[in-house]
């Protein structure tokens, strides 16, 4: 018997069930059984722990090196990194904090254009990206942060739902944020999330890092 | 009368060399064909379901971005591509003993860039990456998810591939060498198209604005430290298993099928881990880099060594009849096979010509074994071929000048 007899000729009565070999059967529910763990039993096992980390008063989240901002305190923060005792950021990168039913978002990245030209940046790449139906409505408005810096802030569309896009541009380094959640959610939100966006700066400004 | 007795008992040493080959060729699967469409074999139809999977994830995933990021795909492509292929031909090379047929190493490779890669550990990786900053905080997360979720999702997705191949050439995957060569390859495959993956991811950073060359500079640099990498990773567990299962040509040794596994397991931790491992500090990272490098080459050139006795056990056997026929001379063999054997044979070498054709003889007594093996021992054109290479190397070995 060749190696190759078990495709070519056919398969023995006795390991046979169904017209497959059964000797193959160990190998192959191995592998289903594995497929199954990996891409439906662990997926669930996620989905169905909550988060659980809270901002507590005081705590800042570090976007870079020396950029952080002020999360609203008691929202979760589902990504970023917490700037340290006396300011110093040992982890920092984007960051996404929910609460009251809206998810707040921020994503630095470098950038040298004005702060408009990256508003119209975000959304040539998210429309073409990630979102077709993303769209920029009405005319940007200015927004300035409690440091003094001047971003531009506009509202957005898309079939996935509505929210505000913010975009800054703070010693060559651009952030993106975005701010979206239900039409009422976000009206009762608006006070805290403008609290978070004027909370953005620089630890140039004023030597540390917020 | 004497005459007779001498001719019977010739016959008998050639017909007991004749069994020697026949047994190693059926116990090592030697010079077997590779099929892979095997409609009576579910391995087969699980192969192709998890790829189909692999494929539609493929599509979904890169089909948004591929109009507005074409040319930075295009030319990552092109330079994992490149670098795939160069271990590729590496990988070819070191694979001396069973030489893997071409289709079977194709679906290893085809197994780690689409199913392992797209079907298992996209998803897998998502969920155990959500899993634990939410029990164990961002911080947590950032230094040590990576290393406690890779080494298991990415490993078992890998491993999945040589299961299923296993049981698609259940006599061609058999012995701790093929679990290197083969693991390799599905490693390679997973390694091309993950690079790949980071190299597309990175054409988004900085908004989009420079998607070839933050793309360029991510190929580089995963190319820059693939050199311990997935094929490593997996040729270690790939073998592992097969002393953890035993099989008919590999003896079960559940000690070493362990210990295998979670070494590469374990370096697969600290390759992805090195920067928590390393206390943050870049230099740090590099130390625990280049102390897993070290550790992996030492552990792997072990293993290579654990899985050559039983491949140069079935050398010897396949080719018995030709040694009894004095197409090989038994000093020569030893010298393809042994390290020692062959460090003297060429050592013994009058000058640096012969000792450069001894390696050639070398060579052509693998390939004359490969070709036995293809025929099944029959004595075929390829065969003869390559028994007048041998000789023919042989008086070159002998007959080079003296410097």
């Amino acid at each position: 018997m060749s190696a190759s007899s078990l495709g070519r000729e056919r398969v023995p009565v006795e390991h046979r069930l169904l017209g497959l070999d059964k000797r193959s059967f160990p190998y192959a529910l191995f592998v289903v059984a594995v497929f199954l763990v990996a891409t439906v039993v662990i997926p669930r096992v996620n989905d169905a722990i909550d988060w659980d980390d809270p901002v507590r008063a005081g705590e800042q989240l570090a976007l870079t090196d020396t950029i952080a901002f002020t999360p609203v305190t008691g929202w979760d923060v589902e990504r970023g990194y917490r700037v340290g005792a006396g300011g110093s950021t040992v982890q920092s990168g984007e960051a996404t904090v929910v609460g009251d039913g809206v998810t707040f978002d921020v994503v630095p990245g470098t950038f040298d254009g004005t702060p408009a030209e990256l508003l119209d940046q975000i959304a040539k790449v998210t429309s073409a990206t990630g979102d077709p139906t993303f769209r920029v409505d009405g005319e940007p408005a200015t927004i300035t942060t409690t440091g003094g810096d001047v971003g531009v802030i506009q509202t957005y569309s898309s079939v996935n739902g509505d929210g505000l896009v913010a975009a800054f541009v703070l010693d060559g380094e651009g952030l993106q944020v975005t701010a979206y959640g239900p039409p009422t959610q976000m009206r009762a939100a608006a006070e805290d999330i403008q609290d978070m966006i004027a909370s953005i700066r620089a630890s140039g400004a004023d030597g540390s890092a917020g | 009368m004497s005459n007779l007795v001498m001719g019977t008992e010739a016959e008998s040493g050639s017909e007991d060399a004749l069994r020697r080959q026949a047994d190693a060729l059926e116990e090592s699967g030697w010079g077997e064909r590779f099929d892979f469409v095997q409609p009576h074999n579910l391995c087969f139809w699980v192969y192709l379901w998890l790829t189909a999977v692999g494929v539609f994830q493929v599509w979904s995933y890169f089909d948004p971005k591929i109009g507005f990021y074409a040319e930075a795909f295009a030319i990552s492509a092109v330079l994992c591509g490149l670098c795939g292929a160069a271990w590729w031909l590496w990988f070819r090379h070191i694979d001396r003993w069973e030489r893997q047929p071409v289709g079977l190493v194709v679906a290893g490779l085809v197994w780690g860039a689409i199913p392992a890669t797209f079907a298992f550990a996209m998803t897998v990786n998502t969920a155990m990456l959500g899993i634990y900053p939410k029990l164990f905080g961002q911080d947590w997360s950032a230094n040590w998810a990576a290393g406690f979720t890779a080494p298991f999702t990415e490993e078992a997705a890998k491993l999945c591939g040589f299961i299923l191949l296993m049981g698609l050439a259940p006599r061609l995957v058999r012995t701790a060498n093929d679990g290197l060569v083969i693991g390799a390859f599905i490693g390679l495959g997973f390694a091309a198209f993950e690079d790949f993956l980071y190299a597309a991811n990175s054409t988004a950073s900085a908004f989009g604005t420079d998607p070839v060359g933050n793309a360029v500079q991510m190929s580089f640099t995963r190319i820059a430290v693939s050199f311990v990498s997935h094929p490593l990773f997996s040729a270690l567990v790939c073998s592992g298993v097969v002393y953890l299962l035993g099989t008919a040509a590999q003896p079960r040794r559940i000690g070493r099928g362990v210990a295998f596994v979670l070494i590469g397991m374990f370096l697969h931790f600290t390759w992805d881990d090195a920067g928590g491992l390393g206390g943050g500090s870049g230099l740090g990272t590099f130390g625990v880099m280049c102390a897993s490098v070290a550790l992996a080459f030492t552990v792997l050139t072990i293993a290579f060594r654990l899985a050559a006795p039983r491949e140069h056990q079935f050398v010897r056997d396949i080719l018995a009849p030709e040694i009894e026929a004095g197409s090989v001379h038994p000093e020569e063999l030893e010298a393809t096979l042994d390290r020692k054997s062959r460090k003297a044979f060429r050592k013994s070498a009058p000058n640096r010509r012969a000792r450069k054709a001894r390696k050639h003889l070398r060579r052509a007594i693998l390939d004359l074994t490969h070709d036995v093996a293809d025929a099944q021992g029959a004595d075929v054109e390829p065969v003869r071929h390559s028994r007048t290479e041998v000789a023919r190397c042989r008086a070159s070995a002998e007959l080079a000048p003296t410097a």
